[in-house]
Parts: C-alpha cells; sequence; structure tokens
C-alpha cells in the first residue's frame, strides 16, 4: 500500500515536470520559429531617396570642408562622389562604373548633370593621376556641384531659394 | 436507462478492490509519463537542431563550366559519392541532445538571372578543400569560383517584394511513388551513337534561357547524405517484388465467368526489369532530396504557367511510368483557389505559402524532422506536413544536376570558360614561401 502510493507521488513529479520541460521547449521553438507572416517587415532596412540618412552623411561632408585643411577636403570630395553614385544605384541605374550609369542620363532631364560629370572628373584625376593638386577654392565648387546634383536629384532637401 | 447504466458500473468500480484501482492509476501514470516524455523530447531535440542548422557557416560558389565537357553524369555521380563520403553525424550523447547535431547539407542550384543560366553549390564553409577536390578530381577544367549569395540580391519577404513590383510562383518537386522505385536515369539518355544521345539537363538550360528580362528563375536541390543503411527501410517492398507466386491473375473463361488464379513462379520480363531497377536503385548511398523552385517576375510580366507547367515540365522527362516520376507537391506551391480544400481564405493562405516558400528558399531549408517540429513550426493558415524529402540515390542526383556536356553547346545562355585550364608542371622552381603559393593549390 504505501510502496504504491509513493510511486503514484514520484509519477505525479515527474510526469508534471515532463509537462513543464514540454511548456519549455515549445516556447523556445516558438521563439526561433521562421516568420511568415505576409505582412512581415524585412530585417533589413531599405534606403529610399530622401532619406535622413543622405543628409546626415552630407552634412558630415560639409564638416569635413569647414575643417578647412587639404586632406580632408580631397576626402569630402571623394565621399560626395560615392554619395551620389549611391543614389544613382538606388534609382536603378545600372552600369559597372559611375561613368556607365551617368551617360544614361539626358542633360536635357537634369540640368545639373553637366556639374555632376565636370566633378566626377575632377575626382577621377584627384584619385587617379599622382600628384594632383588642388586648391581650396577649386575643392568647395565642385563641392558644390555635387549639391547641386544631389538636391536637383531630390536627395537633399533644397535650401529654399527656389521657391 | 442511464442512471442505472451508470449505477452498474459504480458498482462494479465498487467491487473491485481499491488497491487494483491504484493500482492502474499508477501504470497510467506511468504510460502518461512515457507519452508526456516522447513529447519533451521531439520538442527539445526540435530546439536545439534549429539552433544548430542557423549557426552553420555556409558558402556559396559557382560553377564555371569550360566551353566543352566530354564527360557523362557519371563523373557527377563520382563526385556526388566523394561529397557523400562528408556525412557528418552526432556521434554521443552530448552531440545528438545538446549540440543537436544533424547532418550538413549541400544545395545544388541552377538560377537565371534575365535568361543568363548559372549553376552554384552551397555547402559548409569548411569543406571547401574537400568540394573543390572532389569537383577537379573528375572536372579539371570547370572553375569554382566563390561568389556571394545571390539570394541576397532578391527580396527577403513578400511585402518588399510586392513593393518592388514583382510576384512569385513556385513549388516544392517530390515522388510519386516510394524512394525504393528509381527516376529515369541518365544512363538511358546515353547511347553509343551520337545521334540517339542526350542531356537531360538541356531541357532545363533552355528553359533557364527564356526567362525574360529582369525575370529570375531559381531551382534547388537540397541534399542531405543519408545513412548507408537507408535500403533496409524498403526491404520489404524489394521482397513483396520477388515474391511473385502470392500475384493473383484474374481471366475470363469463354462462358464468361471470372477465374482467379494463382499464377506460376515466373516473372513477366517488365516485372524482372523493374526488380531489377529497385535493386540497383538501392545499392548505391543516398541523399534526402528536396527539390524547390521559385519564379520572381515583374508583376507586368507575370505568367504563372510558365513556372507551374514549363519548370515542372521539365522535370517530367525523368519519368517513368512503370518506375517512379516527379511531381509538384501541391501542397506547397503557390496556387490555392476557392475550389480547393480547404476552401477558405484562399488569398490569404496563398501569402502564406509564398512567404514560406520564399523564406524556405532563402535558408534552403530542410523540411523539419518529427511531428512536433513541423507542428511549431505551423502557421494556423499554413501548416507545415506537406513539404518532405524524398531519398534519391547519387545517380539520380546526378542524372538532375550535373554540368551541361557538349550536347547542350546550342545555349548562348550559360557562360563559358573561354580556355582550358592546366595545371603548371610539378616541382618548378617558386620564389617564395609555403603561405604565398597556399591560394594556388
Amino acid at each position: 500500500m504505501g510502496v504504491i502510493s509513493i510511486l503514484k507521488i514520484i509519477f505525479l513529479v515527474i510526469d508534471s515536470i515532463f509537462l513543464l520541460g514540454i511548456g519549455f521547449v515549445i516556447y523556445k521553438g516558438y521563439s526561433i520559429r521562421p516568420d511568415i507572416s505576409p505582412r512581415r517587415k524585412p530585417s533589413r532596412r531599405t534606403f529610399t531617396l530622401r532619406d535622413e540618412v543622405f543628409q546626415e552623411r552630407w552634412n558630415s561632408i560639409r564638416r569635413k570642408v569647414e575643417t578647412g585643411t587639404i586632406e580632408s577636403v580631397k576626402m569630402a570630395i571623394i565621399e560626395a562622389d560615392k554619395l551620389a553614385d549611391e543614389a544613382l544605384k538606388l534609382a536603378g541605374f545600372e552600369g559597372e562604373h559611375m561613368a556607365d550609369r551617368l551617360a544614361q542620363i539626358n542633360e536635357e532631364e537634369l540640368p545639373s548633370m553637366k556639374a555632376l560629370w565636370r566633378a566626377h572628373r575632377l575626382r577621377n584625376d584627384l584619385v587617379h593621376t599622382p600628384g594632383y593638386q588642388i586648391t581650396i577654392d577649386k575643392a568647395k565648387s565642385t563641392l558644390e556641384d555635387y549639391e547641386k546634383f544631389l538636391t536637383e536629384f531630390g536627395i537633399l532637401a533644397s535650401n529654399g531659394n527656389d521657391k | 436507462m442511464l442512471d442505472s447504466f451508470g449505477n452498474q458500473v459504480y458498482g462494479y468500480l465498487q467491487s473491485i478492490p481499491s488497491s487494483v484501482l491504484e493500482i492502474i492509476e499508477v501504470v497510467g501514470l506511468f504510460i502518461l509519463g512515457i507519452i508526456l516524455f516522447a513529447i519533451f523530447r521531439a520538442g527539445w531535440l526540435h530546439w536545439r537542431r534549429e539552433i544548430f542548422k542557423n549557426e552553420i557557416d555556409w558558402m556559396i560558389m559557382e560553377i564555371k563550366i569550360p566551353r566543352e565537357i566530354r564527360k557523362s553524369p557519371k563523373a557527377m555521380e563520382q563526385v556526388l559519392a566523394s561529397i557523400h563520403s562528408l556525412r557528418n553525424s552526432p556521434s554521443n550523447f552530448g552531440e545528438f541532445y545538446f549540440d543537436g547535431e544533424v547532418t550538413r547539407w549541400y544545395s545544388l542550384e541552377m538560377v537565371s538571372f534575365s535568361g543568363e543560366a548559372h549553376l552554384y553549390i552551397r555547402f559548409y564553409r569548411k569543406q571547401r578543400n574537400l568540394v573543390e577536390a572532389a569537383f577537379f578530381s573528375y572536372y579539371p577544367d570547370i572553375e569554382l569560383i566563390e561568389t556571394d549569395d545571390y539570394i541576397d540580391r532578391m527580396p527577403e519577404t513578400i511585402s518588399e517584394m510586392y513593393s518592388q513590383g514583382y510576384d512569385l510562383w513556385g513549388a516544392e518537386m517530390v515522388l510519386v511513388k516510394s524512394p525504393a522505385y528509381p527516376i529515369k536515369m541518365y544512363s538511358e539518355f546515353e547511347s553509343t551513337e551520337e545521334e540517339k544521345e542526350f542531356d537531360p539537363v538541356s531541357t532545363f538550360l533552355e528553359v533557364l534561357g527564356k526567362v525574360k528580362k529582369e525575370e529570375i528563375v531559381g531551382i534547388q536541390i537540397i541534399i542531405t547524405p543519408m545513412d548507408n543503411g537507408w535500403r533496409k527501410q524498403f526491404e520489404g517492398e524489394i521482397d513483396h517484388l520477388k515474391d511473385s507466386s502470392t500475384k493473383k491473375s484474374t481471366s475470363t473463361t469463354e462462358s464468361g465467368e471470372i477465374k482467379e488464379f494463382t499464377r506460376s513462379l515466373m516473372r513477366t520480363p517488365g516485372e524482372t526489369k523493374i526488380l531489377e531497377a529497385v535493386e540497383d536503385n538501392l545499392s548505391k548511398p543516398a541523399f534526402e532530396t528536396t527539390i524547390r523552385f521559385i519564379y520572381l517576375s515583374p508583376k507586368t510580366s507575370f505568367y504563372d504557367s510558365f513556372a507551374r507547367r514549363g519548370l515542372s515540365g521539365a522535370f517530367n522527362q525523368y519519368s517513368a511510368l512503370h518506375l517512379n516520376s516527379i511531381r509538384q507537391n501541391y501542397p506547397t506551391g503557390t496556387r490555392t483557389g476557392i475550389f480547393y480544400y480547404p476552401f477558405i481564405f484562399p488569398r490569404l493562405r496563398n501569402e502564406y505559402r509564398k512567404q514560406r516558400l520564399l523564406r524556405n528558399y532563402r535558408h534552403r531549408e530542410t523540411p523539419p524532422e518529427g511531428f512536433i517540429g513541423r507542428f511549431i513550426t505551423s502557421r494556423f493558415l499554413n501548416w507545415n506536413f506537406a513539404t518532405r524529402a524524398n531519398p534519391m540515390n547519387i545517380e539520380a542526383v546526378a542524372t538532375l544536376y550535373h554540368p551541361p556536356s557538349h550536347f547542350v553547346l546550342t545555349a548562348p545562355h550559360i557562360k563559358r570558360l573561354e580556355s582550358r585550364r592546366g595545371g603548371p608542371p610539378a616541382g618548378l622552381a617558386i620564389f617564395g614561401d609555403e603561405d604565398n603559393i597556399e591560394r594556388f593549390k
């Protein structure tokens, strides 16, 4: 008699442990199961034009120019070029190099294209030609060219001059 | 009436000594414990295995083929045999229950971007040298190039996909009959005479070449090496085939009555062939195989029949009706309708299916093992019980996936290497240390 009731208690305890265990593993399984709900948002962020990220990056480029040393101005030009290239890629222009992407845009559609070409050529000289010298003024006007393009392309908010 | 029955039962229970009742109670608790333990174990294994699966470090390589491969798919069969030997499996308690180790799988893929076909293989990163060795020993002219996973360029969720203006169609493929029966193997496409010689992969390349601009079609064959005892589960079927004496045939006598008679011990030639094919099939190592394809297309040019009929039709060439064939696994396909079971919410269920298929394709997912794992990964409108992996031997997998041989020269849709490769002579004087030449090995 005594043995049976002890056995009963032991089994009851074991059963409830298993029950708790099932609750635990099901909870764990649910927390890592794939999310397949159709309304699920992608985990990576897709950037759209006019995103604040671009404005942020442009501001940091501006700050580099303001320091005024020739090295930081060079860096600023290279980064501005990268930013413009990424904007083109985002807009769906394809090609191996940035020049391929630029070639797809008509100057009549986008008046600032001329400025961008000019800036891009200068940037290429800067990167590829050893010993290329650049003055601060020239660099600033180049950055203005980039800014013109980025504003017209709809990435940077316009300053309100044209309103 | 009911009361008297209840009283009777009660009276009957009263008559049983209480000690017997208690023993029944204890036994009941014991059996309940066993059932609960089985559920707990399955849930635990699912949890540990999912973690193990997610932590595998994969790498993907593109298979670049030369202008001409004068090798039959037999070479691919040997490559697969080498890959099969890389199989890992849990060998002790800790690896099985705590690490949740599962056999690492490989993914063989044929993908077309806007009509340009590419062949890929994805495997466990640490096995790179071994996989390369397996390929180069049989296909010295091909090149394996590590690439970024093309999947990252594809939308991750269907909401992202819709916002990019794309739509999706896809399904998984399964064997129609028991996996003991082989599909039509590459050897049946071969012949000594050139005009009778074909390469089954050409159909796929042609279909992939017909993909329109901006469309993506991907076929993935996920293979998990199986234990070599895989044939044991089919021994019953062989016995059944061998045992011709039990076969009953019917014939109609002249007077019109149907007579049943037991056939003699002889098998018909067809039956002998089937038995032979089945035994051949079971004599080679096998992979658990999941075949999955997706078709991503801009909504303007989306035509689901291209995938539904064209792609699954390409698998039709492997069917031998007396043996086995490959068909769509319909519950995984992204085709639902109000007139199909279970008749409710067809559109929403379709969205779920698309999302699951896209996710499974992206992750090269293998079907979860066991009821509990499938239950946990299910949704109310999208149960995960349909997906299924079929054992297929190395010959069958090589038939489905091999670098196209020189019969497929017409296909301009696949980039080929334009020059032959050869190794440098052995013992060449090299200026540098071992580290410098490491990457050329």
